[in-house]
């Protein structure tokens, strides 16, 4: 403080606030009481064995303790039933897998049966036939397959954060929408996605972020399975509003595209091909006829 | 050396008697940790300057905690409760870092 000052007024007058905060932290009740203290001819600290003392310090350490162990812990129950229901999911998709497959199993046998069953007439192979085009049973054939997938640096939890600029690079339902329609429209006979053949009744929705096909959802890559004429479908889609598509997607958002162009190509059987509430109406009967749905009602 | 015992001792208490502290105390959990922290480095300050009192010691921690206590909870009914704490915490905040500046000046000269 060799520094004069050019005025009585001190230079720091305006911070006075944050000058007494900093330079008298401490509570001037310390200095007062060791003033007393002088005065009456004691010393000016007392001494650290109060029984006073211990009991403030054992309370601090407990506050200090207590905070420590409720705040850390303060999300347990959160995560605990966090886990619990992934473990539920987990179950009830296992589950609905199973069953899934079941299914697929039990109308095989069932196509299985109603061939033996009605033999080799007209109606027998209609309803082969109509089984084939709805998708009632498993197909093979030349074809080829799309892997979509999300563009590399929007798969990350740092993209993902970032909120609407992770979903630049994703694929989305939109996408595989216009891509099956496109698939159809090129002459492709069925499609299956991951596994998940398209119907009739078939929809490509988002619920939240994930992508569902048939209120399953479904996880990248996206494998789209198509059969069709091997001359003429690859070059079709190709060239055609799929192929553009595609390659915008692709250009533009970074999202990759694979096509494997396939002799012998499968696609499964679609699972749960009942109708609840819609009846075939040609014949005026109560029940439908074997030959207008494959579904298991009629038996 | 007795007081670090008392604080450990405090410390290891809490921590492994585990008690349940009800919701609508736990906002000021943290406060209070904030003051006893500002008690504590206050009353090491003071016996490094020879000044210390275990009176004034008692008093300005329970004065400390009540009265941010007090603050956050004005602030919640008011609807600034988080502003507030803020506040608490700062002021706690500048007053811990000057007094462990003054400790370290004592027992390090720089």
């Amino acid at each position: 403080m060799t520094r004069s000052a050019p005025t009585d007024r001190p230079p720091d007058a305006s911070m006075t606030l944050l000058t007494s905060m900093l330079q008298r932290p401490l509570d001037p009740s310390y200095a007062a009481a060791a003033d007393r203290r002088e005065a009456q001819g004691r010393p000016r600290s007392t001494s650290l064995r109060s029984p006073l003392l211990i009991i403030a310090t054992v309370l601090i350490g407990l506050v200090v303790g207590v905070a420590s162990y409720n705040l850390t812990t303060a999300n347990k129950p959160r995560s605990q039933a966090r886990a619990e229901l992934i473990g539920q999911i987990q179950d009830r998709r296992s589950e609905v897998d199973a069953m899934t497959a079941q299914a697929t199993t039990l109308q095989g046998q069932l196509t299985d049966l109603e061939g033996e069953q009605l033999g080799n007439d007209a109606l027998a192979n209609r309803t082969r036939e109509l089984a084939t085009q709805v998708g009632a049973v498993p197909l093979h054939g030349p074809g080829f397959t799309l892997t979509l997938d999300d563009a590399p640096t929007s798969g990350s939890d740092a993209a993902a954060e970032n909120g609407g600029q992770a979903d630049q690079g994703k694929v989305l339902a939109k996408d595989l929408q216009y891509v099956t329609n496109a698939l159809w429209e090129s002459g492709a006979e069925a499609v299956s996605i991951n596994g998940k053949r398209l119907t009739a009744t078939s929809a490509i929705r988002f619920a939240g972020s994930a992508l569902v096909v048939d209120y399953r959802p479904l996880t990248r890559p996206y494998v789209v399975t198509a059969l069709g004429d091997p001359k003429r479908f690859p070059a079709a889609f190709a060239d055609g509003a799929g192929g553009t598509y595609l390659s915008t997607l692709r250009n533009t958002f970074g999202i990759r595209v694979d096509t494997k162009v396939s002799d012998d190509l499968t696609v499964p059987a679609a699972v749960g091909l009942t109708t609840r509430y819609a009846r075939s109406g040609d014949t005026g009967e109560s029940t439908p006829s074997p030959g207008t749905t494959p579904s298991p009602t009629a038996s | 050396m007795i007081p670090a015992i008392g604080l450990s001792l405090g410390i290891i208490i809490g921590l492994l008697l585990q008690p349940a502290v009800p919701v609508w105390l736990q906002p000021y959990l943290p406060i209070a940790v904030i003051a006893a922290l500002d008690a504590v480095f206050g009353a090491v300050r003071a016996i490094l300057d020879g000044i210390f009192d275990d009176k004034v010691f008692v008093i300005s921690f329970l004065s400390n905690v009540i009265v941010a206590a007090f603050i956050v909870f004005l602030g919640d009914k008011l609807g600034v409760g988080a502003q507030l704490s803020t506040g608490v915490v700062v002021v706690l905040g500048v007053r811990i870092f000057s007094n462990v500046a003054a400790i370290r000046r004592h027992l390090f000269d720089a």
